[in-house]
């Protein structure tokens, strides 16, 4: 490996910053799910990276649990979107007002 | 590698094959079962799970808190009162919803929903592990986001569920970063493991040992309702199913508490750090925000909602003592087992009153004394016990918990203020409570009684006798937290 | 010969290009790949270490001054000069060290071989054109200095950084959501890269089958489900905009300083990566509770998924009860 550990680490932790912003500014569900996604790949992108400079198989083993867990996070929270759709024709959670606060 | 017979795997044994089969068992009937049907099905689950549980402890079949594990589960009595605790409101969430769920669709698959959660909770308890943390953590948010949003036609449940999930995914998210972080550190994924690495770790390295602790708290925080962390819970609490939001309030918010005295708490005392003034400082808020809004609700639910992040202040009083006192984690244990009754009776009684009147508004509750008297006796129990006024089981759990931040008080100079605090956080909600039960017993027209559940009936009886009971001989109760309280190392 | 066959022939090993590896590289797009840090040779054993004789290397604290090595250089390319340097070193009594011509040097290592001391040895630095002459003179203090040999690797994690990070803001920022999932896909076919250059290749494929290849597409099918308009639309607050642009700073910011500042900065490792067979004896020895757990988990993602998105409108006219 002439890669050093570092480099991995800030692209994982530029991608961090990435996801906190969309999930700040975005109003957008999909978006927000956008960021989520991004974010949870910075984790896994760190694992792999420490798995592989340690070395250890362990840290490869839980990017694969954090990749399916993700799938299926995704799906729910793609139906709750898709019911919100259906009531409001709409997928911006800034307009969905029905609880105050 | 784990024993397949060790208790957590049989609880998942009896709840994972039960929560699985029954949306198998609800097409194989062409979808008609009815609603009471698969509830009695969970029903016997839930009960066959915290009887084998139950029976562990009478016998004393059972290994005391060890906290760590060379395996992913570690079949200890912390683990065991976290899962009597979980399942006690798995059971009240149940019964509750025989009435709630009655001509609502997809019943099988809401009762499935709820076996699988309560096993991510007891599993969250169990784990020794982060990878099994994180996973346990997934099964038990990820069917809670569904039941969130179980009221399909209803756009406040979906509002309330899609901002659960929204926060609740940010979590998760966080805490695989903070488990990638300890990973890269120790190069182990065991608790135990990743503390003593902690302990022996290079001081180059500290900074990011402590990241790593602080996203823990912050992932952990999300669920538990901290005060950085708690905006989506009371719009969630109000929007989602009540049934739900018992399962939520009572038993969700202890997983997180589980897995914060399991990873947080020890991780710190082996980083050695003067942590505790940090969560003394979050308690404080977390208490004052929750008790302080509170009192200005005027939906019942949301009251409960900022109450129950005000109790989320107390148990962290006892976390954050909890390195100079036994008492502190013993307060918090007897707290975390009060209040899941408490605060699952409560939200229990709000699901009964939404069936049958189908009002949450606080204004339009005067009377429910004479209308509902069961379902009253029981909320107000639990309300008053929530206070912490005398003879309820409440006022022991709280008295353990100032004890023990008095107790703190020779090390920490201000862990009294602590105590302080949460005296004047439980004055300042008994306001709240009280005006309230004015409302349901002093107000109104002379109402005419209606017929109340039966089950919500049932819930109310044994939270009552249970509050009442332990109240005034809280001796066995405070004998099992002992026994289930970790020592600190 | 015929015609014909002349073409035929022609064409035939015209095409065998096609499916043979080049032998070439695409210079300077590509670089030589190298095993080693270059031509050593170890005095005390008489070993020579093998590697690409290229740019030399000198330490001062090992320079006697003793011109052996400009001795060994006599004859041969004469590229070797002892100067003076500035500097006094408890070794080096006279304060001479080489200076090397690279106009002049044949890149032969004969003087690697002299030096007695392990002062000199040669690196992998074989880019040492200049406009002038006088720029092919390395002084001794140029000759301390470790060549910045990029390596391929280097070139590959630069890439990756770049299409990840930019498609993870296109993703959030493209005005349509279309384009944004696509874009998704861009991000999380990059980690998938960062997974293959960090020896994970199990890793990397379960990334490309079960994010790009499903999770993405379900975010494209319902991005497409929703109306043409909301698509398009995008409600934003200016004063959020730049409060989350800081957010996002400060984040990446201190995050990133605490990574530089501490020891984690110079961890490489010359291990080899861990075999992929490793995972599946983790999964079903140590972490098979929680192979169990998960399996809970995606049965009640699925089923609380299919009751929440189906129609439950249609579903009524059907049922007899």
């Amino acid at each position: 490996m002439t890669n050093e550990l570092v480099d991995f680490a800030l692209v994982s932790v530029a991608l961090l910053g990435i996801g906190i912003y969309g999930l700040a500014v975005k109003r957008n569900f999909i978006r927000m799910l956008f960021a989520i996604e991004i974010i949870i790949n910075a984790a896994n992108l760190n694992l792999v990276a420490f798995a592989r400079f340690l070395p250890d198989s362990s840290g490869q083993t839980l990017a694969l649990f954090s990749i399916a867990i993700a799938a299926a996070e995704v799906a729910v929270g793609l139906s709750l979107i898709i019911v919100a759709y259906r009531m409001y024709q709409n997928v911006d959670i800034a307009d969905f007002r029905s609880l105050k606060g | 590698m784990l024993e397949i017979t060790s208790t957590p795997m049989i609880l998942v044994a009896i709840l994972g094959t039960v929560g699985v089969a029954l949306p198998i068992l609800s097409i194989a009937r062409g979808e008609r079962g009815s609603n009471s049907f698969y509830a009695v099905i969970a029903f016997a689950a839930l009960a066959a799970s915290i009887a084998y549980v139950g029976y562990q402890f009478v016998t004393g079949d059972i290994a005391p808190s060890a906290v760590f594990s060379d395996d992913v589960l570690g079949d200890d009595a912390f683990g065991g009162f976290f899962a009597i605790a979980m399942l006690i409101v798995a059971l009240f969430t149940t019964v509750g919803s025989f009435n709630y769920m009655r001509k609502r669709n997809s019943p099988a698959v809401y009762y499935s929903l709820i076996l699988l959660a309560t096993i991510g909770m007891v599993l969250v308890a169990y784990s020794t592990d982060l990878v099994m943390l994180f996973v346990a953590w997934e099964l038990m948010s990820i069917p809670t986001y569904v039941l969130a949003g179980f009221l399909k036609k209803n756009p406040s449940s979906n509002e309330a569920a899609l901002k659960y999930f929204l926060f609740g995914a940010l979590s998760s998210a966080i805490i695989v970063y903070g488990i990638s972080l300890a990973y890269g550190l120790t190069g182990s994924t065991n608790i135990g493991e990743v503390v003593r690495g902690f302990a022996a770790l290079d001081a180059s390295l500290m900074p990011l040992a402590l990241l790593s602790v602080g996203l823990f708290i912050a992932g952990f925080g999300f669920k538990m309702g901290l005060v950085p962390f708690h905006q989506w819970l009371p719009d969630t609490y109000e929007g989602a199913p009540s049934p739900v939001v018992a399962l939520l309030a009572a038993a969700t918010k202890k997983a997180g508490f589980a897995a914060a005295i399991r990873v947080v708490v020890l991780g710190m005392v082996a980083l050695n750090l003067d942590w505790t003034l940090a969560l003394g400082i979050i308690a404080v808020m977390t208490m004052t925000v929750g008790n302080v809004a509170a009192i200005m609700q005027k939906n019942i639910s949301r009251m409960l909602a900022y109450s129950s992040i005000g109790h989320a202040g107390y148990i962290l009083i006892g976390l954050a003592v909890s390195p100079h006192t036994p008492l502190g984690l013993q307060g918090s244990l007897y707290q975390i087992l009060n209040h899941a009754v408490m605060k699952g009776a409560a939200f229990i009684a709000i699901a009964g009153i939404v069936t049958t009147l189908a009002v949450t508004n606080i204004d339009k509750l005067a009377g429910l004394g004479r209308k509902m008297p069961v379902t009253a006796l029981g909320l107000v129990l639990s309300l008053f016990a929530l206070a912490g006024i005398p003879p309820l089981s409440g006022f022991w759990s709280k008295l353990v918990l100032f004890g023990g931040a008095l107790d703190a008080g020779s090390a920490l100079w201000w862990a009294p203020w602590l105590a302080i605090a949460g005296v004047l956080n439980s004055a300042l909600s008994l306001a709240y409570y009280g005006w309230l039960t004015r409302k349901m017993y002093f107000e109104g027209e002379r109402e005419k009684r209606i017929a109340e559940p039966k089950s919500i009936m049932a819930v109310m009886i044994f939270a009552s006798v249970f509050l009442v009971g332990f109240g005034i001989y809280p001796e066995p109760l405070i004998q099992f937290v002992e026994f289930a309280a970790p020592v600190m190392p | 010969m015929g015609t014909a066959t002349g073409i035929i022939r022609a064409l035939n090993s015209g095409v065998k290009h096609l499916a043979i590896k080049r032998f070439t590289l695409k210079y300077p797009e590509e670089k030589l790949k190298f095993v080693g840090d270059g031509y050593q040779f170890d005095p005390s054993t008489g070993v020579g270490i093998a590697g690409l004789k290229g740019r030399h290397m000198l330490f001062h604290d090992h320079c006697t001054g003793c011109q052996l090595c400009s001795i060994a250089c006599e004859g041969v390319a004469e590229a070797i000069a002892m100067v003076k340097v500035p500097e006094d070193q408890k070794q080096n009594k006279k304060s001479i060290m080489p200076q090397i011509d690279y106009g002049k040097c044949v890149f032969c290592g004969l003087c690697v071989d002299a030096c007695p001391f392990y002062a000199l040895y040669m690196t992998n630095d074989y880019e040492l054109s200049s406009f002038t002459k006088e720029g092919l003179i390395y002084t001794p203090a140029q000759l301390q200095v470790k060549p910045f040999v990029s390596q391929d690797s280097e070139i590959q994690i630069t890439g990756l950084t770049v299409i990840t990070i930019g498609s993870a803001i296109a993703a959030l920022e493209l005005r349509s959501l279309v384009y944004g999932s696509i874009a998704l896909m861009g991000t999380l076919g990059g980690i998938a890269g960062f997974f293959l250059l960090l020896d994970a290749p199990f890793v990397a494929l379960f990334q490309l089958a079960v994010y790009v290849g499903s999770i993405a597409v379900l975010i494209l099918f319902t991005v497409m489900l929703v109306k043409r308009e909301l698509i398009f639309k995008k409600i934003e607050d200016k004063r959020r905009k730049l409060a989350g642009i800081g957010l996002m700073l400060v984040v990446m910011m201190s995050l990133g300083a605490v990574f530089l500042e501490s020891g984690v900065k110079t961890i490489t490792t010359d291990e080899p990566a861990v075999d992929f067979r490793d995972i599946g004896t983790d999964f079903v020895t140590y972490y098979w509770p929680a192979l169990i757990a998960m399996a809970l988990v995606l049965a009640g993602s699925v089923t609380g998924a299919l009751v929440l998105a189906r129609r439950e409108d249609v579903e009524n006219d059907q049922r007899t009860s």
